[in-house]
């Protein structure tokens, strides 16, 4: 071990400089540029999405036992007439 | 289904409709006035997005029909400021990372509002208090404290309050 790290001197630092000089940001804080419109009530969630004909959907879970997938094609639809409503 | 007249003043502007007496005041905001600004999060009260002012007071506007506010005045968050004119309190949120998804910021922004307009130099604890009925899953509370803080801040170095 000794005569080999002997052997191989480690070379000096080649580094001339201090890392990060060139870098203005880093350790900054940055303000975030969707804000302005996050702020001011004008982000767009999913709730505030309107298209023409737009129809509101409702999932309803089977009322006691769950169907059997082959009778389900055949079970009687129920017809919920408010959903085309609202 | 029975309809029923009202006139509320909102942000300013006087609108008068004809509205189910069911409809609650934050639908009304965003159904018929399109003012989606206003968030509906938990629509029973807990969560605090939809606030309003209601008569300058804070007001849940998912726990208020649209026909309770007749004859009121209403101020939501497309009153304050917009983008490139910023209300001090929405400039502070956005210096103070107030806010990640927004969801609750309309909420906080009112509360904040609210809060400011009777004092205008409130301490950590009377900030708490004020949005201790809002949520808000993304900051942690800690940065909309300080937006707050430096909201009150902001307000006082204005020749006039807003």
């Amino acid at each position: 071990m000794n005569t080999i790290a002997k052997a191989v001197p480690i070379p000096p630092s080649r580094q001339r400089e201090k890392p990060g000089q060139q870098l203005k940001w880093i350790g900054k804080n940055i303000k975030r540029i969707e804000d302005p419109r996050l702020l001011t009530g004008q982000g767009r969630y999913i709730d505030d999405i309107d298209l023409p004909n737009m129809l509101h959907a409702a999932v309803c879970a089977a009322r006691g036992r769950t169907p059997a997938s082959s009778r389900s094609t055949s079970a009687p639809r129920r017809r919920f007439p408010a959903s085309s409503r609202y | 289904m029975t309809t029923q007249t009202i006139a509320v003043t909102v942000n300013g502007v006087r609108y008068e409709r004809r509205v189910e007496p069911r409809l609650l005041l934050s639908d009304f905001l965003r159904h018929e006035l399109s003012l989606t600004g206003t968030h509906v999060g938990c629509e029973h009260g807990i969560c605090g997005a939809c606030t309003v002012l209601l008569d300058g007071l804070a007001t849940r506007s998912c726990l208020c029909l649209a026909v309770q506010a007749d004859g009121a005045s209403v101020e939501t968050v497309e009153s304050l400021g917009r983008v490139g004119a910023l209300h001090p309190v929405q400039q502070a949120f956005w210096e103070k990372h107030g806010l990640q998804c927004g969801f609750c910021t309309p909420g906080m922004l009112m509360c904040a509002v609210e809060l400011l307009r009777a004092n205008p130099n409130p301490d950590r604890d009377a900030i708490v208090e004020a949005i201790g009925g809002n949520l808000c899953r993304c900051t942690g509370y800690q940065n909309i404290i300080a937006a707050v803080e430096r909201a009150a801040e902001l307000q006082r170095a204005l020749p006039e309050a807003a």
